[in-house]
């Protein structure tokens, strides 16, 4: 193969408090995917923004075909080739496509005015070029997330980037989607572009990657050939130790229907929806993004009221038009998004973790701080969030933990009923493994869950049942047993029972 | 993504996690939370200073009483103001209620109503405007600044149309003691009126449900109303109490000028902001406090009376306030992008 392009020597890099890296090696030849792997706070991102110019190392050198560089901004690093596709997407919703795949460079005319055909033509290329059929006029804030990362791939394709960085570009997509992106970016490295690649997900780095390149605590661990290393070498290469291979299922043994649903439907959104979740049981729902899953998630939990239909729980009839009365009728949710809609950022692990049900521990609606606080450090010491102190704010808490405190605060409220919609996207390896443990513990305990997720090697692993959605239907019901990775989507695809 | 990469608090000690509790300052945090964004804290303690060297009757008790009696009436419609900044809204119909509620309190003793009836009036006709407020802006959505500031006209027109545009008188003596009565001879009323309702409404932001409510509606709405707390009814609280506390301000003041016409809120809008901010509530909804806006408001009334003290003229008075605002202002927003 080629020798290098870009090669990261001897890179360290110091904050107040911690040593985000430390002499890490990296290179990246042309015509490679090449992946970053470590657990949150390993120090991938820390890379990433000294390769991008986002922030300078304390020492160590950048070459570009062999040659020193500096990268003082992410103006240089654009002018070196270097192209990041972000992970938090840093598009102008109100813009188009075309617009924001040019923007900053977009073609004038002799007057100096942007020359809006032109652009369009060029956008409707570059989108060629990678393969997909999107009209550059569209406004991008009406696109889905997964068609607003390939405007993202756009832009860095037009700048001519050399090496293009894609960080978790597939942890909101779909399955399909998924795939789409990633022969996009098959695409990308058969035209000669290097490509670093972070992904927690392990199966697309097998799929993906040429070479692999593992980090841990700020430190550099090992770059290998993927095709000479399994999974087990590459997990406990990220972890230090090895995981125990996913717990085998308990035995379902699951108790008495809690939750009855029966002929739930809103117009547009949920067609009929008829289900039983059992005490002790983990109700897994997977589906494509849009078959209302996250919809029907709202309408159990008094969000969205639907038109028609019932919902017993225990057998009684229950009428819930609010999220107050979801609560009180026994119903937990762990929202999507636990940053815009689970938390709380700015305030205190304390008071997210109270907030469900500060009624329980006040008197005329003064808040004992007492009794909040013994309540947030129970839970916090139950389930393991590590957190300097109660006191806290969330924000500053990792993605897995701050997962924990959405869990905890529902937990508090002792619900018979907890519904989790995505709960470990984007958190890493060790503390999903961790999060999945944390459910099947509850289950065990006797709580009734019904858990959506998109990732299906995580239905598939802690789910007792699975429920699959398709088009506001309840498209199919698998059994642990008989629950393959083809049968679920031959659901949620709409095509039945076929395999 | 940084935040997570430099997070101290994970550290890599394999499966476990018992991370000793930090002595930081979290646990303290409740009383020291006035004190924490020390700007206009510092400002006033310079300000006081420069004062005790630039002139001999300012560090005088009877002079700084007077600051206080003078920003009191400002000081209590702040406090309104600052309870709906924390959710993220305005008022900007606060001057128009000032004149108002004067107004119809002095019409309704104009009529034959008695001491407590008359007042009575003059609040509820604060709080209407305030419900009317709250329901406009929370069932529309529309942007709070512009419906109240459009509620402001109208409340303002209705209280010219009231007095036909001219100074009305009460006629009741005793009115008289709310506005100019002291305790022990020399603590205004209006004076003790702010400081205890800034130190009740502090406890209740601080350590009531409603309270915390207010906070989250500033905070993240979202996650709030999906942990079942009543963001709509508080929301309208934190309206109608603004409102409320800006009639309170123009009965106050009407009692004590015995007079009223109907712009005498006037300014009071802006005012009120810049104290609340000036203290360290922020514009963004979710920070700052009652207490605060205390230190707020004395910034603003030791300016105002520095520059009388030292014969400066009005427009320079006006200058001055205008570039205080801005520097706070600047300096709130730096503080959020932080």
């Amino acid at each position: 193969m080629t020798a290098p392009q870009l090669q990261l020597i001897g890179i360290s890099k110091g904050f107040p408090g911690v040593q985000a890296l430390s002499d890490v090696q990296f290179d990246l030849k042309a015509g490679e995917i090449h992946a970053l792997m470590g657990e949150n706070g390993a120090g991938k991102s820390t890379l990433i923004k000294i390769l991008c110019g986002a922030q300078p190392p304390d020492s160590g050198q950048i070459l570009i075909d062999g040659a020193a560089v500096s990268i003082g901004s992410p103006v240089v690093a654009g002018e070196l080739g270097i192209s990041p596709v972000h992970q938090e997407l840093s598009l102008e919703p109100y813009l188009s496509i075309a617009e924001n795949i040019f923007l900053g460079r977009q073609p004038v005319n002799r007057l100096g005015f942007i020359d809006r055909r032109q652009m369009l033509t060029a956008a409707r290329e570059v989108l060629g070029e990678l393969g997909v059929d999107l009209d550059p006029s569209a406004i991008v804030g009406r696109l889905s997330i997964a068609e607003r990362q390939v405007v993202a791939i756009a832009r860095a394709v037009s700048t001519c980037a050399r090496f293009m960085i894609f960080d978790e570009p597939t942890s909101s997509l779909t399955r399909r989607e998924s795939d789409l992106l990633l022969q996009m970016i098959r695409r990308l490295r058969d035209q000669g572009v290097g490509i670093i690649y972070i992904s927690h997900r392990m199966e697309e780095i097998f799929e993906l990657c040429d070479r692999v390149t593992v980090l841990r605590d700020g430190k550099f661990v090992a770059t290998r050939d993927v095709a000479s290393i399994t999974l087990d070498d590459l997990v406990r290469m990220i972890v230090g130790r090895s995981i125990a291979a996913a717990a085998p299922r308990r035995q379902t043994k699951t108790g008495d229907v809690v939750l009855e649903v029966r002929g739930l439907s809103k117009r547009g959104l949920l067609k009929d929806i008829s289900f039983d979740l059992h005490r002790g049981e983990i109700l897994g729902l997977s589906g494509l993004v849009g078959a209302g899953r996250t919809e029907l998630a709202r309408a159990l939990f008094g969000d969205l009221v639907p038109e028609r239909g019932e919902i017993r729980i225990n057998g009684e009839r229950v009428d819930i038009r609010t999220p107050r009365q979801a609560i009180a009728a026994g119903i937990g949710l762990v929202p999507e998004d636990r940053k815009e809609e689970g938390l709380v950022l700015a305030q205190s692990v304390m008071a997210n973790i109270g907030m469900p049900q500060l009624n329980l521990f006040s008197r005329l609606g003064v808040i004992s701080a007492r009794r909040e606080r013994d309540l947030a450090e129970r839970y916090v010491q139950d389930l393991a969030i590590r957190t300097p102190s109660v006191d806290q704010n969330a924000m500053y808490l990792s993605g897995g933990n701050q997962q924990r405190v959405v869990i905890a605060k529902w937990l508090a409220t002792k619900p018979k009923i907890l519904i989790v919609d995505e709960p470990t996207r984007g958190v890493d390896i060790g503390a999903k493994a961790e999060l999945h443990a944390l459910l099947r513990d509850l289950a065990a305990d006797g709580m009734a869950i019904l858990m959506i997720s998109s990732d299906m090697p995580e239905v598939l692993a802690v789910s007792d049942r699975i429920l699959v959605m398709h088009q506001g239907r309840l498209a199919g019901e698998l059994s642990a047993e008989n629950a393959t990775q083809e049968a679920v989507m031959s659901f949620a695809m709409g095509l039945g029972a076929r395999i | 993504m940084n935040s997570q990469e430099v997070d101290p608090s994970r550290r890599p000690e394999g499966p476990s996690n018992k991370v000793p509790p930090a002595k930081s300052g979290g646990r303290r945090r409740h009383w020291s939370e006035p004190l924490r964004n020390h700007t206009a804290l510092v400002l006033l303690i310079v300000l006081v200073i420069a004062g005790g060297m630039l002139s001999d009757v300012f560090l005088t008790p009877r002079n700084l009483l007077n600051i206080l009696w003078a920003v009191s009436l400002l000081g209590i419609v702040s406090l309104g103001q600052t309870v709906l900044l924390l959710t993220a809204r305005f008022d900007m119909s606060v001057a128009g209620v000032v004149g108002l509620a004067g107004i119809v309190t002095v019409l309704a003793q104009i009529n034959g109503f008695g001491l407590f009836a008359s007042i009575g009036f003059g609040l509820g006709s604060g709080l209407l405007v305030g419900l009317c407020n709250g329901v406009l802006v929370l069932a529309t959505g529309a942007n709070p600044f512009l419906v109240t500031l459009a509620v402001n006209l109208l409340v303002y027109s209705l209280a010219l149309s009231l007095t036909q545009s001219k100074t009305l008188y009460a006629t009741i003596p005793e009115f008289n003691l709310l506005g100019r009565g002291q305790l022990f001879g020399f603590l205004h009323y209006s004076v003790i009126v702010f400081l205890a309702l800034a130190a009740g409404l502090q406890f209740v932001l601080r350590r009531t449900i409603p309270g915390r409510t207010i906070y989250v509606a500033g905070l993240n709405e979202v996650a709030g109303r999906l942990s079942g707390l009543r963001l709509q009814i508080t929301k309208l609280s934190a309206f109608v109490l603004c409102s409320g506390l800006a009639a309170l301000t123009g009965i106050i003041m009407t009692s004590r000028l015995n007079s009223t016409v109907a712009s005498s809120g006037f300014g009071m809008e802006f005012d009120s902001i810049i104290a609340a901010v000036l203290g360290g509530t922020s514009l963004f909804g979710g920070r700052g406090g009652t207490l605060r806006t205390i230190v707020g408001v004395v910034v603003l009334g030791v300016i105002n009376n520095l520059l009388v003290l030292l014969n400066v003229p009005s427009e320079a008075q006006q200058i001055a306030k205008g570039l205080v605002f801005l520097a706070v202002v600047l300096a709130d927003s730096a503080l959020r992008r932080s």
